[in-house]
C-alpha cells in the first residue's frame, strides 16, 4: 500500500477553501459533543476518552496497511458519541436503531416532521 | 422536515439524525443550540482570532509576558476563551527553538484561537509522524529547521492546549498590529509554518 | 442578570470580539470595565477566577466563571458587600478552600501532595496498553525531566480498572529526541507531553547521561539544589 504524504492530505491548501465540516451530519455530531459535554451529562474528557479509544481502534488497522480515510475522522467522532451515549444510559443500540427505522420509513411516506 | 423534496438521511448521517432527534425528545439538547455551536466553528471562531493574539505578542512586550505565564488569561484580555480553551499555553519560537503541536492520540487543538483543526492535522500521517520525525513534516510543509535550532514538539495529551507564537518576520518594525495579524497564518501557529513579510 | 447597574459606563471596544450571545457580550464588556476601574492588575483577576471553586467551575461555562471572579474581587476589595450583590439578584460564592478534585488547583493543594517537581528525573511507566489511553506506546519505559506541574486534574478515564482514577498532578515531562528514537534523531531535538502522575515513577538510574542531564538541569535552577 502507498503512503500516504500530507501532501496529499490538503497540506497548502488555502484556509479560504478549507471547510470545517465536509458534510452536514458531521456538524451536527461535532454540535452535540460539545453541548452535552457543557451540560450535567458528561464532560468533554469523558468523551475525549472514547475519541481516543476509537481513534486507536483505526490507528493498529492503519499502522499495518498505511491505508488513510482523510474524512473518516468524523466517523471516530460519531462512533465515540454513540459509545459515551450507551455507557451513561441514555441510548441504547435497539433504541437507536428503532429510531433510524422511524426516521428512514417517515421520509418514504413523505411525512413532515 | 416536510414538503416534496425531503431527503431520508442514510449511513451516518441517518444515525446522526436518529441521536439527535432521540436526546431531543428526552430534552437533553436542543436543535437551535446546535445550530448556534455550528455557526460557532464554521463562522465566528477561527484562526484570526491567533494571529490578533500573535501581533498583540509582537508589539506590546507586557502582553507576551502575560501570554507566556498564562494564555488562557491573556487571551481572555481579548475575549477569546470557552471550550478546549481553559488550559492554554502559548510557546514561543525563537531562534533557538522551533516548537511544533500535535496531539497523537486524537485531535486536541487550541480551538478558542485556531478554530476547529484542519483535516491533516488530525490524520494518523500527520499524528504517527510528527513526534516520531518532525523535521521530515516539516520538509513536506516547506519548512526546514537548521540543526543548530531545536525542534520541540508538544504532545496536547491531558488538558494543556497550545498555540506557537512564531518569530516576528524581518522588514515588519513598521507595521501596525492590524497588519500584523494579516500576516500570521494558521499554519504558523501549529508549527508547521514560519511567518512571512509580505512585501 | 439585572442589578448591574452602577458600576460605570460600558466601554465599546475597537475590535469588538465576537460573542457567542448577547448576554455573554455584555458580560465581557462589564468585565472590561471593572478591570480598569477597580482591580490593580489582570493577575488579581485571574487569581480569583483560578479560586473559583470546583462545582462551579466545572459547570458553568466560561463567561459565567468571569461574573464568578468579578464578584469574589469586588466582596473582597470591599468595592461591594455581600449583601448588595444578593439583594440586586447576584448569587456569590465564597473562593474554594483547597480541594481534591479541582480541575485547577490552589497553590497549598499543588505543594501539598506533588509527588514531582521541575527538573526531576522521571520514567514513563509500561503499563498495559488496554485502559491506558492517555499514556501513548511511545514514551513508555522512557527516561525524562519533569518541566512543569500544571496542577491538579480529574482523570475522565472511565475503565474502573484503571488506578489512576481520581484527582492528581498532571505534569509537562520533556523527552530527548534520541531517548524516544535513538542516536539517529537529531541531538538537539526534544519532545514534550503531558502526563498523569500516576504514569510516572522517579528515574533513579545512576547512568552517564541521567547524570549528566541532572547536573545540567540543577546548574540551570541557579544553585537550587533538590
Amino acid at each position: 500500500m502507498k503512503p500516504v504524504s500530507l501532501e496529499e492530505l490538503f497540506v497548502g491548501t488555502p484556509l479560504e477553501k478549507e471547510v470545517t465540516f465536509s458534510a452536514p451530519w458531521e456538524a451536527r455530531a461535532f454540535a452535540m459533543a460539545v453541548r452535552l459535554s457543557e451540560s450535567d451529562i458528561c464532560t468533554w474528557d469523558e468523551f475525549r476518552h472514547h475519541l481516543i479509544a476509537e481513534i486507536g481502534k483505526a490507528d493498529k488497522v492503519r499502522a499495518h496497511g498505511w491505508v488513510e480515510d482523510g474524512d473518516g475522522y468524523y466517523t471516530y467522532f460519531l462512533r465515540a458519541l454513540e459509545n459515551l451515549l450507551r455507557e451513561k444510559n441514555i441510548v441504547d443500540a435497539s433504541a437507536l436503531e428503532m429510531k433510524m427505522r422511524e426516521i428512514s420509513e417517515a421520509g418514504h411516506d413523505d411525512h413532515d416532521h | 422536515m416536510s414538503g416534496n423534496h425531503v431527503t431520508i438521511p442514510t449511513g451516518a448521517a441517518l444515525r446522526v439524525k436518529a441521536l439527535e432527534t432521540i436526546l431531543e425528545e428526552k430534552g437533553l439538547i436542543n436543535s437551535a443550540a446546535l445550530d448556534s455551536v455550528v455557526d460557532m466553528y464554521e463562522t465566528k471562531v477561527g484562526p484570526r482570532n491567533g494571529a490578533r493574539v500573535v501581533a498583540k505578542a509582537w508589539t506590546d512586550p507586557a502582553f507576551r509576558k502575560r501570554l507566556l505565564e498564562n494564555a488562557t488569561a491573556a487571551v481572555a484580555e481579548l475575549g477569546y476563551g470557552g471550550p478546549e480553551g481553559g488550559h492554554l499555553v502559548a510557546v514561543e519560537n525563537t531562534p533557538k527553538v522551533h516548537n511544533l503541536v500535535v496531539c497523537t492520540l486524537c485531535s486536541c487543538y487550541p480551538w478558542p484561537v485556531l478554530g476547529l483543526p484542519p483535516v491533516w492535522y488530525k490524520s494518523f500521517a500527520y499524528r504517527s509522524r510528527a513526534v516520531r520525525d518532525p523535521r521530515g513534516v516539516l520538509k513536506e510543509f516547506g519548512v526546514e529547521i537548521p540543526e543548530k535550532v531545536e525542534v520541540r514538539v508538544w504532545d496536547s495529551s491531558a488538558e494543556q492546549r497550545y498555540i506557537v507564537i512564531p518569530q516576528r518576520p524581518a522588514g515588519t518594525e513598521r507595521m501596525s498590529e492590524e497588519q500584523l495579524a494579516e500576516l500570521v497564518t494558521r499554519d504558523s501557529m501549529v508549527g508547521v509554518a514560519l511567518v512571512k513579510a509580505r512585501t | 442578570m439585572g442589578g448591574m447597574d452602577g458600576f460605570g459606563p460600558i466601554p465599546i471596544e475597537k475590535n469588538e470580539p465576537v460573542f457567542h450571545t448577547d448576554w455573554e457580550k455584555r458580560m465581557y464588556a462589564i468585565a472590561m470595565s471593572m478591570l480598569g476601574r477597580h482591580f490593580d492588575n489582570v493577575d488579581e483577576f485571574r487569581h480569583a477566577l483560578e479560586r473559583i471553586p470546583a462545582p462551579n467551575y466545572l459547570d458553568s461555562s466560561y463567561y459565567e466563571r468571569w461574573l464568578d471572579a468579578m464578584m469574589t474581587l469586588l466582596v473582597e476589595k470591599k468595592k461591594v458587600t455581600r449583601e448588595e450583590l444578593v439583594s440586586r439578584g447576584a448569587e456569590p460564592i465564597a473562593p474554594a478552600q483547597p480541594a481534591n478534585h479541582c480541575k485547577g488547583d490552589s497553590l497549598e493543594v499543588r505543594r501539598r501532595s506533588a509527588r514531582f517537581r521541575e527538573g526531576d528525573r522521571v520514567v514513563a511507566r509500561n503499563l498495559n496498553p488496554t485502559g491506558h489511553t492517555r499514556l501513548p506506546r511511545y514514551v513508555r519505559g522512557k527516561r525524562g525531566v519533569i518541566h512543569r506541574d500544571w496542577g491538579v486534574y480529574v482523570f475522565a478515564d472511565s475503565n474502573a480498572h484503571h488506578a489512576g482514577q481520581r484527582a492528581q498532578h498532571v505534569y509537562s515531562v520533556t523527552f530527548e529526541a534520541r531517548e524516544l528514537w535513538g542516536n539517529g534523531a537529531p541531538r538537539k531535538d526534544t519532545l514534550r507531553i503531558d502526563l498523569w502522575e500516576d504514569y510516572l515513577e522517579a528515574d533513579s538510574s545512576k547512568t552517564k547521561a541521567a547524570k549528566k542531564k541532572s547536573s545540567s538541569v540543577t546548574r540551570s535552577k541557579s544553585g537550587k539544589k533538590r
